[in-house]
């Protein structure tokens, strides 16, 4: 069944997703095994498909939903057994100035379905709050993204601000005039030219690759 | 007599761009578009027309006619004759180095040289790089100052389209456009779908009192921020552009407001595949038709983004793509073509690519140009005089014409192989960067003295000012 529910992901059908995940939780199956060997392990070839280009980002985000359901219902059952155990607390934003987010709003879904939780600032996201995000919510990684040549020069300060407020969170940035130059440049901790590599970067950096 | 011109048939017809007008018309008027800031709804507030719901603003049609027909696409002398051009360069933060050819970010030593290089080749647009190793707040003010020192066409006529990301930064470059006798124009991009960068609008509301020509344009991205089909996401888009028009007619009185004929009807294709916008795409190339009828409908100046290619190198990719649509886009009716030095989807600038378009360009120009249809030319009294076994190379006709008669090519040569073996075995790619260093190097125009001490002077108090700075939020 840990199969069926694996190929329910991959293909993003959602509603045999959930329910076989709830299935599975009437049963009393041990959600973290539900996760690991049914969900997790659907988004696994779901990555590495998109990661081969064979397959393309609607079809990704289908999974994605998908993946986000069934976990969304495991919630309650997660919370009795004690809570799950995320990869890893990502806050996520487009920079001050910015109000483009397509990559982001990628970055930020596939990054939630590969297991990390998430917070999304979305657009425009001042430099303090991205700054209090991280620190309230203790973030192992801020992930900054811009699309413009003029926005993308708020990810120097907003680095320094980050690093300077005292959190341990590493700084990753991405956006489509980003380059690798220009990512050690701003001095950040990481850079990714799309989100199946934001995920690969991120697992890296949290030690979990 | 001339033989007849060759043309492109088919397409968007008549009757179904008037049906599209209707649906965008139909669309403004019902759906609307959001309009996030309080100052420009106010001021559109107690028009006639205009209905103000939240953020949400509604057009009647009328209206939107009337800030159509309001709009005036002052062209240059260059486009009214009919010449081909390129417009060369758009923002890009890395380019291939003209003298070693390896990738890098762009510096403003680059960003000169690449002006003078498209200067040397009488191409127009924006300032082609974005200078890296300048402070933030002054790149976009020394983008203009170069244009404006090394060139004679660009950033300065409708065919540009600069940013100027703050109020504080687009008074800088106003002061230097008056001070250099050059155009300003502020552009406002609508964010598809349906809506507008909230501090880009305010920028534009800040610099209404003016009277400056004000520029509208929107991208928005197929299967993305706009419907799956080429043809859902040219309506979506004719939808933003006439009521983003309509915003600026209402908002800037006292300016000329127009559709950027540089991006005019945009409608992106997107890859799914690498999750990137795309360009040099059949269904871009499709795009660029339906761009082409729709301006000539609308009176629009054509300008089509051609030479863009998502392609990383000056390659057989880049080539094909843009050699096709170029190809057809003249067919079409264009002569004015855009993005020359683009690779990889507008990320690198190219000096070798802008050297190879400019051939590419003149190649398809000449397979398009007009022929005289005589009696002369048919050389019907060589064919009778040269009998067989004879010779035409010696004819008088020849030796007067054959200079001229064929297109010769500087880069694209016809040697042979043992030719090509002596003349150094040289790729296309590296005589094009010989030949760009080469322009560089002799490009010889230059700004009135007393208007560069100007300049300076401008530039110099732009680099002290904190407010500037902070305008471009780079300080905490």
């Amino acid at each position: 069944m840990f199969e069926e529910l694996k190929a329910s992901i991959i293909s993003g059908d959602e509603q045999k997703a959930t329910a076989l995940t709830k299935e599975f939780m009437d049963k009393g199956t041990e959600p973290q095994k539900v996760l690991k060997e049914g969900l997790v392990a659907g988004m696994d070839v779901v990555g590495e498909r998109f990661k081969a280009y064979e397959m393309w980002l609607p079809e990704v985000i289908l999974s994605a939903k998908a993946m986000k359901a069934a976990t969304e219902l495991m919630k309650p059952y997660w919370e009795q057994a004690g809570g799950g155990e995320s990869l890893g607390k990502i806050v996520i934003a487009t920079v001050e100035g910015d109000v483009h987010d397509i990559g982001k709003n990628l970055v930020s879904m596939m990054l939630e379905a590969a297991g990390f939780s998430m917070n999304d600032l979305g657009v425009n996201a001042k430099i303090q709050e991205i700054v209090d995000a991280a620190n309230k919510d203790k973030a192992d990684i801020v992930g900054l993204s811009a699309l413009l040549t003029q926005t993308m020069l708020a990810m120097k300060p907003a680095i320094k601000a980050i690093r300077g407020s005292g959190g341990k969170a590493k700084v990753i940035v991405g956006g489509s005039p980003i380059t690798q130059e220009y990512a050690n440049e701003v001095e950040s901790d990481g850079f990714a030219p799309d989100a199946l590599r934001a995920i690969n970067l991120c697992k890296k950096l949290v030690g979990k690759s | 007599m001339k033989l007849e011109n060759f043309e492109l048939a088919g397409g968007l017809r008549k009757e179904q761009i008037d049906y599209m007008h209707e649906k965008a018309m139909w669309l403004i008027e019902t759906s609307g578009i959001q309009v996030p800031h309080e100052g420009v709804l106010k001021l559109m507030a107690d028009h006639n027309g205009v209905t103000i719901d939240g953020e949400m603003v509604r057009f009647k049609p009328d209206l939107v006619q009337k800030a159509m027909a309001a709009a005036v696409y002052d062209v240059p002398e260059y486009y009214k004759r009919g010449k081909w051009f390129m417009s060369a360069g758009a923002h890009q933060t890395a380019c291939y180095d003209l003298d070693t050819g390896k990738l890098k970010q762009a510096s403003a030593d680059d960003l000169v040289k690449f002006i003078k290089l498209g200067d040397a080749l009488d191409t127009v647009g924006s300032a082609p790089v974005v200078p890296m190793d300048v402070p933030g707040h002054l790149q976009h003010i020394l983008m203009h100052k170069a244009a404006w020192e090394n060139s004679r066409y660009r950033c300065n006529d409708i065919f540009e389209h600069m940013d100027k990301p703050s109020y504080e930064c687009a008074n800088y470059v106003y002061e230097m456009a008056q001070a250099a006798g050059k155009r300003f124009t502020f552009g406002i991009w609508m964010i598809s779908p349906k809506s507008f960068d909230a501090h880009n609008l305010d920028v534009a509301f800040r610099l209404r009192d003016k009277g400056i020509p004000m520029w509208l344009a929107t991208m928005p991205q197929a299967g993305v921020t706009a419907p799956i089909t080429i043809l859902g996401t040219v309506l979506q888009s004719m939808y933003e552009h006439f009521a983003g028009l309509t915003v600026l007619y209402l908002m800037n009185p006292k300016g000329n407001n127009y559709i950027s004929p540089n991006d005019a009807f945009e409608a992106n294709t997107f890859s799914m595949k690498y999750t990137t916008f795309v360009y040099g795409s059949v269904e871009y190339v499709q795009h660029s038709l339906h761009q082409i009828a729709l301006c000539k409908y609308y009176d629009l100046p054509i300008i089509v983004k051609s030479l863009l290619t998502s392609s990383q190198e000056p390659d057989a990719h880049a080539a094909a793509e843009m050699g096709i649509h170029t190809l057809i886009a003249g067919l079409a009716g264009a002569r004015a073509f855009r993005c020359g030095g683009l690779l990889s989807t507008g990320e690198i600038y190219s000096g070798e690519w802008v050297v190879i378009l400019d051939e590419m360009l003149q190649y398809i120009r000449n397979v398009l140009k007009e022929e005289e249809f005589s009696e002369e030319r048919l050389m019907i009294q060589d064919i009778i005089d040269v009998g067989p076994g004879g010779t035409y190379v010696d004819k008088n006709s020849t030796y007067e014409m054959f200079r001229k008669e064929y297109w010769m090519p500087q880069l694209f040569e016809h040697s042979n192989l043992g030719q090509w073996i002596e003349l150094g075995q040289k790729s296309i790619r590296q005589q094009a960067r010989e030949i760009a260093q080469k322009l560089v190097a002799e490009h010889s125009y230059e700004i009135d003295r007393d208007v560069k001490k100007e300049l300076d002077r401008i530039y110099e108090r732009a680099k002290q000012d904190k407010a500037l700075e902070k305008s471009l939020k780079l300080e905490i």
